[in-house]
């Protein structure tokens, strides 16, 4: 039931609520705010990545939970003790989803963030093309910069990838 | 004894469980509970509550027109194209765009050296962001100064500027998003090869099938789910293509390379019609749904009829 309401944000498309959006985070004067541009990153990165994770954790051996229970440890405990340790491919997975898609977002962003101060880099280089239209050695410069995070990041996770995908999301 | 050591543990069990359970409930799941209703539930229901009001976003929304913004979008000119753009996207992304990532992934999907890293290469534009992506294309589709220049140049002819064409922009925009999202479905494909049990094929290359029949009979029929979940996100993704037409075109040359979100962003959110601009997120909201409704239950009862 509850991961019925959480998936409806992933089919409900971000665009459908940016403008009211805007008008909550003008309200709640988060505004130009890292916070304004957070919170609501999270809420819709949620149903993805739990789409994710529930389709690893429910390969796990069920053995292993009432065996846990029979020894006398809580839900908490097993899920620290057991569950974590041994999640280290998905939570690799989800990991590089969520930071290549927060690094790379633009139009959340472009929406919350208005005074150039608090611009993320994807505001910044469409200003400096603006500012460098015809100097694309710049504009080019500034691309190669901002993809090596993500190519990083990626790299240092990718044999995790393919994993993920076929154990979460391919199952369908 | 054997009776003692049973019971025990059931006991404890009783005694702790329900309190650990909730308190487990609680902390795990109240802060994206929480935040995703305010971020994500709110701001749906209010889209669909603004959108029968003609209203700037300052004060309370008095002035109710009931359905007049969506009457209005039903004659824009420009909404209506850049509806018929969206919907060139998902026609792109299922007969270019699908079939390359699946023959991509037929080609690379063993597990070699030299597959992980063409596996890599495939893959980088999905990762790169769609702002950078559209720059690097911009600048290959410049007139003056890109590769396009250097083409022009070479083959002799008169220097083309193709995202000033209003004829031409918008399939060089279809280009972009078909490099970009390939290497994603081709990912999709591999993890479902992969998957595929080594004595099947075996079995039918024993009995005589040549590379094509396996593919044909074994292959394909196996990647089935892969398919089918691969287009469901290339259409939910076509819908919402925005961040790439901004560096690429803005939207233009006069208004004709929009999608149904850059329209959203240029009539809705920068001129602060939140009603019209609402109106029209509740129509992309509409064609997702119904979309994944239909897709759903169609999946879904094949997948009955199958067992």
């Amino acid at each position: 039931m509850l991961f019925a309401y959480f998936t409806i944000g992933m089919m409900f498309p971000f665009a459908t609520a940016i403008l009211p959006l805007f008008l909550k985070i003008r309200d709640l004067g988060l505004l130009d705010t890292p916070a304004g541009v957070i919170f609501p990153q999270v809420a819709f990165g949620l149903a993805f990545s739990m789409m994710l994770f529930r389709g690893f954790f429910e390969q796990l051996p069920k053995e292993l939970f009432e065996a846990a229970q029979i020894d006398g440890i809580g839900y908490m405990g097993f899920f620290f003790r057991f569950t974590l340790p041994l999640s280290v491919p998905i939570l690799s997975t989800v990991a590089t989803f969520v930071f290549v898609q927060s690094w790379n977002n633009f139009l959340l962003p472009l929406v919350v963030l208005n005074e150039q101060p608090s611009y993320t880099w994807t505001l910044g280089i469409m200003q400096y093309r603006g500012a460098y239209m015809t100097d694309w050695s710049r504009v080019l410069a500034f691309v190669t910069l901002t993809m090596t995070p993500a190519i990083v990041f990626f790299f240092a996770a990718q044999k995790y990838i393919v994993a993920g995908l076929t154990g979460g999301a391919v199952k369908g | 004894m054997s009776t003692l050591a049973q019971t025990q543990p059931g006991v404890r069990k009783t005694l702790w469980r329900p309190s650990n359970a909730l308190v487990t409930f609680i902390v795990f799941m109240l802060p994206a509970f929480v935040l995703f209703t305010t971020f994500v539930m709110l701001p749906m229901i209010d889209a669909a509550h603004f959108s029968l009001y003609k209203w700037s976003g300052y004060g309370a929304p008095t002035d109710f027109v009931g359905t007049q913004n969506f009457e209005r979008l039903a004659s824009n000119r420009i909404f209506l194209h850049s509806l018929g753009n969206s919907l060139k996207i998902i026609a792109a992304s299922m007969f270019i765009q699908l079939p390359l990532a699946l023959g991509l992934a037929l080609l690379i999907y063993e597990k070699r050296w030299s597959n992980t890293v063409f596996r890599l290469v495939f893959f980088l534009p999905y990762i790169l962001a769609e702002v950078a992506s559209g720059l690097i294309w911009s600048f290959i589709f410049d007139g003056d100064y890109g590769l396009a220049a250097e083409i022009a140049r070479w083959l002799n002819i008169e220097n083309f500027y193709i995202l000033a064409n209003r004829q031409w922009a918008f399939t060089a925009i279809l280009v972009v998003i078909v490099w970009k999202y390939f290497g994603f479905h081709m990912m999709i494909y591999i993890a479902g090869l992969q998957s595929i049990p080594k004595d099947q094929i075996e079995a039918i290359t024993i009995d005589g099938a040549g590379p094509l029949q396996v593919i044909r009979y074994v292959k394909l029929p196996m990647l089935k789910p892969a398919i089918i979940m691969s287009v469901f996100f290339s259409v939910i993704g076509a819908l919402q293509i925005f961040d790439i037409i901004i560096p690429l075109t803005n939207g233009g040359p006069s208004n004709s390379t929009h999608t149904i979100v850059s329209f959203l962003y240029t009539f809705g959110l920068q001129r602060m019609n939140i009603g019209f601009g609402s109106a029209v997120g509740i129509v992309l909201f509409v064609c997702c749904a119904t979309f994944a409704f239909t897709y759903r239950a169609t999946f879904q009862r094949e997948k009955g009829a199958a067992r």
